[in-house]
């Protein structure tokens, strides 16, 4: 112990000699510690950490599937999620809660605001083992339809909204311009399944057993199902049992026989969509810090080659071999844990940043933070790192020859064999290619980006913006609504004013069974209302018949226009219009819609940018009501200047109890691939790290290989060498190891970025013009790092260099 | 075929400039065989290295066979270098990781001698030099004789006229020593021009004139009965 207190000191003394190498090497380790540790702070909160509810294991979301489609994930028909309550033995209890968001505006406070709500079955915390922080949760007798209006705020929204009220309970909140009573406060600590500020209950009719809502129907799959499995029962029995009551359903909605039933753990259902991002993210983290770990290795060779003499001087002393190799890893264990605290102030820093950027797309962000789970990770990593890079020195301290190292000038003659640059150019090898690994996976998600920012919209989003107003529907579908159409119109640089059921790119319009004419076959066509400008608002062009007008009006025939797919996937090509268009409604009990088509217009990549255009119907509004939280409106030059005038203009028309937020098309577009900017933009962040560093390394180990061979470089000259022949056979060293990296890289990235295909929006995984450019690029950049000591290298006088001997 | 006029070089130090040559005039004619001696720090091996076109940073004019070194850019030097000049280490300066052939090779490829007529040239210098058996032998599995022996042919493989010798025999034996000064006066009988530095007597009177430098300056010009007269 005592040798190892007298290792740790003279370590400590040797890199504070060196303060010059010490901090490289300590600002290198902490930057690729820092990356790990901050992506896996990410990966620990939302993959590891366990959800915050009692016996979290016996929770399951329950789903139906379809046999033959492995993977297919279903929610539950609300009768269906009656039955299995009421029969299945298997669950301590179950409860349904609404996935989406619910929107709502909250006045009555000092500025109107838009809050999100979760909509539940009353069953809903007692089933996650959940209790109000204040208050009660909701009673049975709440959660039926005419129920006492009630609502459980989260505790985020009794802080900012009511400045975390003690006597909140039993005070009456105006939600959509409807009181609802407080009845309880949920804990900080409580996350929902989703993102809510509220909760209010799912109001159900027991006697129809029908939700009561807008797309409400009792054969929509719209229940999202969570149980408390009992203790000791399996989850492929309760699947089975499930099964069993399902098909025992003889009324609508039935059990189809091709169904079946899932149960998955709630944590596993939470993250599904995230574990393969966060996977890729670890382990191109991992990358950089591989590279970073070889470019320290590097350095401490080169170093312990400078040290040669000394450790021969200690092993002459008396040192044995193994209490050398001690005193250098102790050494590059001292560096690694400056490194790692480095690391863990980056990563601090880092998480925070990353937990804020990702909080829109990715689960449990708020949870993101520096635990003892962490913690423990980056000692691990840091540990890990100082063994890797001290590894090299030590190997090399093995085969040294003391007697030889004693000798004049045998610092760098001492090495058993003539291997000594061999570990250092596999280093740099095995740094160009991880960084090429890390490159290529950068230029894959940097080429789907911009695609995905060149995909064909269908419509011009230029000088358009978009007017969210919660509750403009009842606006529109009233009297109110063709004012605000003209209001708006009126305004001066307004050219066309619209609303729609849903806009690009965040389609949620319902598909709906569609028949043409006479023929029986159905087909699944999205279907949404849209007022009459809605279509010269967005720029879609008309491509035949004609567009929604004003005389579309109830009373007058049912007109629909159609989209080219449309066109092409139900008609087979052949012109539509005149043709009759028919809804069948799920339900039997629904009368059959029919309308005449009049017009085609341009596809509009409605559902996302991502995915690949519907058949889609567009309704008129005035024929049959429409559900909208946005109008578009065209202005003629910047529609900047036009925000303030169109908010007043809303306010004015339906009352400024509307919280109104205003974008352009643009900044909509993009939002919607803000995941797809933020894979990029940490992909790319991390290769430029790894390019940086092996930049860094390259350019290390071409100059200490320039700084030993300066005797050669003299003697070449004065046997007659050209300048450019020395630069040659400098570039000619870097170009092998540039080889030698890109063949070792290009073969992990055609192994790995196999699992990068659900990222990619049109772009192959072996993309040959990423891999060809991006394999140039590096080699470029490394070529450019040696040029600097073959420069070196070149100006070498001969006489200063022959003096040495 | 050298004619150097009030050369001198010096540097320049904190205390002014520190001469390491001072106005030195020489003449020395095709196949001659020189030897420049003096103690150390006399600026021998300046000398030799301004000769050889290694140095350029020199005061003085210095013509070479009718060309006025003084008055060529660096690259034009380097080119006559190429052209003109063989030099010999005390040190031996092989390259390492080379052969001895390819340590052979190396001056012929820097004056873009083709590939079949560098072999054929390397291979006459191999047998001329009688290491044939070591061609394929690293500079560090030969011994200093050997490796001088090899310094030597790598000097004269490319046929220069002049041959510049720095103390070639400072890191061998006797015997060695003897045998390397008898292979330069074979060289020089076939007509090449030898400059050597040595401090050894002995090897000094290989030289036909023996130019004397002190603290930079030329201390005068003897003959080898002179010197051997002298040391006896």
């Amino acid at each position: 112990m005592g040798t190892l207190w007298q290792d740790i000191r003279y370590g400590l003394r040797t890199l504070a000699r060196n303060p010059g190498f010490t901090t490289v090497i300590v600002l290198v380790l902490g930057l690729g510690i820092g990356v790990t540790t901050a992506v896996f702070s990410v990966v620990s909160a939302v993959l590891l950490r366990p959800l915050p509810f009692p016996n979290v294991d016996r929770l399951v979301m329950v789903w139906e599937t379809e046999k033959g489609r492995p993977g297919s994930l279903e929610a539950i028909m609300l009768p269906q999620f009656l039955d299995w309550r009421d029969q299945c033995p298997d669950f301590e209890a179950m409860a349904f809660f609404e996935w989406g968001a619910w929107e709502e505006t909250l006045t009555g406070v000092e500025e109107p605001a838009r809050v999100v709500g979760a909509r539940i079955d009353p069953q809903f915390f007692s089933v996650l083992g959940v209790v109000p922080l204040l208050g009660r949760p909701f009673t049975a007798e709440e959660g039926r339809e005419g129920g006492p209006p009630v609502v459980i705020l989260s505790h985020g929204m009794w802080t900012r909204r009511f400045g975390g009220d003690p006597e909140i309970i039993d005070k009456t909140i105006v939600l959509n311009q409807k009181p609802r009573t407080v009845v309880g406060v949920m804990g900080s600590d409580f996350r929902h399944i989703g993102t809510a500020d509220f909760w209010m209950p799912f109001p159900m009719n027991i006697d129809s057993v029908a939700p009561v809502g807008p797309g409400a129907g009792r054969g929509a799959h719209g229940a999202y199902v969570v149980g408390r499995l009992k203790p000791n029962v399996a989850r492929a029995r309760a699947e089975a049992d499930l099964e069993v009551i399902a098909k025992r359903r003889t009324q609508y909605p039935v059990f189809e026989p091709d169904r079946g039933v899932r149960l998955t753990s709630l944590h596993e259902h939470l993250v599904r969509d995230s574990r393969r991002l966060l996977c890729v993210f670890q382990a191109a983290a991992l990358l950089v810090l591989l590279v970073a770990t070889a470019n320290v290795a590097n350095l401490m060779l080169v170093r312990s080659e400078t040290r040669s003499r000394e450790m021969s001087l200690r092993a002459a002393l008396g040192a044995g071999r193994a209490r050398i190799i001690r005193q250098l890893f102790t050494e590059s264990s001292l560096l690694a844990l400056m490194g790692g605290s480095l690391g863990a102030l980056l990563a601090l820093w880092g998480a925070a940043g990353l937990g804020k950027a990702a909080a829109s797309f990715l689960p449990r962000m708020e949870e993101v933070n520096l635990d003892w789970r962490v913690l423990a990770f980056t000692s691990l990593v840091s540990l890990m790192s100082g063994l890797l890079s001290g590894l090299a020195p030590a190997v090399r301290a093995m085969r040294m020859d003391p007697n030889e190292c004693l000798k004049e000038g045998g610092a760098v003659r001492g090495l058993v064999g003539s291997h000594r640059n061999a570990t250092r150019h596999m280093l740099v090898i095995a740094e160009i290619g991880l960084s090429l690994v890390l490159l290529i996976g950068a230029g894959l998600f940097l080429k789907s980006f911009v695609l995905l920012n060149q995909v064909r919209l269908g419509f011009d989003p230029k000088n358009v913006l978009v007017a969210q107003v919660p509750g403009v529907s009842e606006a529109l579908s009233g009297p109110q609504g063709p004012e605000l159409l003209e209001r708006l119109s009126s305004l001066p640089g307004v050219q066309a004013v619209g609303a729609a059921t849903a806009l690009p790119p965040r389609h949620s319009g319902t598909q709906m069974d569609m028949t043409i004419g006479e023929d029986p076959v159905e087909h699944l066509v999205c279907r949404q209302e849209v007022t009459p400008d809605y279509f010269r608002a967005m720029g879609v062009p008309l491509v035949r018949g004609r567009a929604i007008t004003e005389q579309d009006v109830e009373g007058s025939p049912h007109v629909v226009v159609v989209n080219e797919t449309f066109v092409k996937r139900v008609c087979g090509g052949v012109d539509p219009i005149g043709k009759e268009l028919v809804i069948h409604p799920d339900n039997p009990a629904i009368p059959r819609r029919r309308s005449i088509i009049v017009g085609v217009v341009r596809d509009v990549a409605n559902q996302t940018l991502l995915g690949a255009t519907e058949p889609e119907a567009y309704y008129s509004y005035r024929q049959g009501g429409i559900y909208a939280d946005s109008l578009v409106l065209r202005i003629g030059s910047d529609p900047w200047p036009m925000v303030i005038p169109v908010r007043d203009a809303i306010q004015e028309t339906i009352g400024k109890d509307h919280p109104i937020a205003i974008e352009t098309m643009r900044e909509r577009l993009a939002g919607s691939i803000l995941p797809q900017r933020f894979q990029t933009i940490i992909i790319v962040l991390f290769s430029a790290i790894g390019l940086a560093l092996a930049a860094v390394g390259i350019y290390g180990v071409i100059s200490y290989s320039v700084a030993q061979r300066v005797r050669e470089f003299g003697i070449r000259i004065a046997v007659g060498a050209q300048r450019a022949a020395i630069m040659r056979l400098v570039v000619r060293r870097a170009l092998w190891l540039v080889a030698g990296g890109l063949a070792l890289g290009l073969t992990g990235a055609v192994a790995l970025t196999r699992v990068l295909r659900t990222f990619l929006f049109a772009v192959a995984p072996l993309d040959a013009v990423t891999f060809a450019t991006v394999s140039i690029f590096l080699g470029s950049v490394v070529l450019l790092a040696s040029y600097l000591p073959a420069r070196r290298a070149a100006k070498v006088d001969p006489m200063v260099a022959l003096r040495y001997e | 075929m050298i004619t150097l006029k009030n050369v001198e070089k010096s540097y320049k130090t904190k205390a002014g400039f520190t001469y390491v040559l001072r106005q030195i005039n020489l003449e020395i004619g095709e196949g001659e065989f020189i030897t420049i001696m003096g103690p150390s720090a006399a600026g021998k091996s300046t000398l030799l290295n301004i000769v050889g076109m290694l140095d350029h940073d020199w005061e003085g004019e210095y013509t070479l066979d009718g060309q006025a070194v003084h008055a060529l850019k660096p690259k034009d030097r380097q080119a006559l270098n190429r052209q003109y000049v063989g030099f010999v280490f005390q040190a031996f300066n092989l390259l390492d990781s080379l052969t001895v052939y390819e340590n052979l090779d190396v001056p012929l490829s820097y004056r873009n001698v083709k590939t079949s007529q560098r072999a054929a040239i390397v291979c006459d210098t191999l047998d001329r030099f009688g290491i044939v058996g070591k061609k394929d032998l690293y500079p560090s599995q030969l011994s200093g004789g050997q490796q001088q022996l090899v310094a030597i042919a790598r000097a004269v493989v490319a046929s220069p006229k002049l041959i510049l010798a720095d103390e070639p025999t400072g890191n061998l034996h006797s015997t060695q020593g003897r045998e390397i000064m008898k292979l330069f006066k074979r060289l020089n009988e076939e007509g090449a021009t030898i400059i050597q530095v040595t401090h050894n007597e002995e090897y000094a009177a290989y030289g036909r004139r023996i130019i004397q430098l002190k603290d930079g300056w030329m201390d005068g010009e003897i003959t080898p009965d002179q010197l051997l007269g002298k040391a006896r």
